[in-house]
């Protein structure tokens, strides 16, 4: 289970930086251009549901990076193997950005859907909830200065909030929301006409480059900031 | 797997089961509250439910809007089984609609009437371009209005 | 053109949106990028009082 980090690793993940950096924005470009002038409006939305296209990605980027801080911080609680202390540190501010995207941009679409830009149900609450868990993740390992307990504690804190995690993804079948239940599941077919479901998966690939993008660029800032502060000490 | 790692993992296995059942019971005991607004069924249900202030949502019955000048509104809403009066003074949203989810804040009168002073139009799960509403309805395939 | 940039009515909504969404995106990204560049030129010049 011990993996560890050569320098011909970073090196690699560094030469593939510009790549990375092109196939993001090449995919933001072809996803922009679909989302914006192929797809065609909703019957009943109208153009409005084109705020689809960034905050479904932006939702789905903000449960996942967590699933996989969460998991990655499992791990480094049972092996100690510090590089999942470093995977973890490296994603959790990309998926806090994508969770305050999708926050956002569904508050933009729910002034001209639902008449209200926020309301206090099951699905919106705990979505910020997860906003807050992010933030609590980043600032608790920042805040103590013994790095050992402050990676012990931000990591229990992303394993207990990692409950939070279901909730999101099932308060809209459990509990009347005013937000709707998903138009893409696993077992039927998607809600989504295939107009609608091509320029939603070009911005969720072109949102998944941009997370892999920067996760790496943090995982170098991360391992070299680890450098600084056992040479400082 | 060595011991050290061993005990970790069963340590760690056990704690989840605790904080699991932990959220378990207050996700439970919250039900009432985590609920954002009742269906007419629900709603009738609920005894002393008069002169509380609570959400009700469902359906805008069909032919059931009216309107008595431009801000005073009467509908009804439905979930296929009750159907409860709504009174609404105030904007509706674009997307209010007959046959279309919405969701009323207000109080429950003794006269079994809802009389709300918020409305929110509630979106379904479904995206279509409207060419493909037109195709459906025209081959009797469209189960919607 | 016009009609384009109306986007049936929704022209704020839309343009906002997209327009905190990618500006966002990219500030993030220059910051990340802003700090790697700053703590790799801190690291070498503690490598350098080391050596």
């Amino acid at each position: 289970m011990y993996i560890k980090i050569k320098n011909n690793h970073i090196e690699f993940i560094k030469s593939a930086n510009p790549y990375l950096i092109f196939a993001t924005i090449f995919a933001f470009v072809i996803g922009l251009y679909y989302s914006l002038f192929q797809s065609p409006p909703d019957y009943i939305q109208g153009d409005s549901m084109r705020i689809m296209y960034i905050h479904v990605p932006s939702a789905w980027f903000a449960l996942m990076t967590y699933s996989i801080l969460a998991g990655s911080c499992v791990l480094w609680f049972i092996t100690r193997n510090p590089l999942f202390n470093v995977v973890a540190r490296s994603i959790a501010q990309v998926g806090m950005v994508f969770t305050l995207m999708s926050l956002i941009t569904g508050s933009i679409w729910g002034k001209p859907t639902w008449g209200v830009w926020w309301v206090w149900d099951a699905r919106l609450t705990s979505m910020l909830i997860l906003f807050f868990l992010y933030i609590a993740y980043i600032f608790l390992w920042q805040a103590i200065s013994n790095k050992e307990l402050a990676s012990k504690i931000s990591a229990a804190l992303a394993i207990i909030g990692f409950i939070n995690i279901p909730i999101i993804k099932f308060s809209v079948d459990w509990w009347n929301t005013l937000h709707q239940p998903a138009s893409i599941s696993k077992l039927s077919a998607p809600s989504i006409d295939e107009s609608m479901l091509i320029p939603l998966f070009i911005m969720t690939a072109a949102c998944f480059l941009f997370l892999v993008t920067v996760s790496l660029i943090r995982f170098r800032l991360v391992l070299i900031e680890n450098k600084i502060l056992r040479t400082s000490n | 797997m060595s011991s050290l790692v061993k005990s970790r993992l069963i340590k760690f296995l056990l704690s989840l089961i605790i904080v699991s059942i932990a959220v378990l019971i207050i996700i439970f005991n919250l039900r009432d509250n985590i609920i954002y607004f009742y269906g007419p069924t629900e709603l009738l249900k609920i005894s002393d439910k008069q002169g509380q202030i609570m959400r009700l949502g469902g359906l805008v019955s069909v032919d059931s809007f009216q309107n008595e000048t431009d801000s005073i509104f009467y509908f009804s809403i439905t979930d296929g089984e009750n159907e409860i009066d709504v009174k609404y003074e105030g904007i509706l949203p674009n997307l209010f609609a007959e046959d279309k989810g919405v969701v009323v804040e207000g109080v429950y009168m003794n006269d079994g009437r809802f009389i709300a002073n918020k409305v929110l139009a509630k979106h379904d799960e479904n995206y279509m371009p409207p060419e493909v509403i037109e195709t459906l309805k025209k081959s009797g395939k469209w189960q919607g209005e | 053109m016009n009609e384009f940039l109306d986007m049936g009515g929704y022209a704020i909504f839309i343009w906002s949106s997209y327009g905190i969404f990618f500006f966002s995106l990219i500030i993030f990204f220059l910051i990340n990028i802003s700090n790697l560049r700053k703590y790799e030129k801190i690291f070498s010049k503690t490598k350098n009082k080391i050596e």
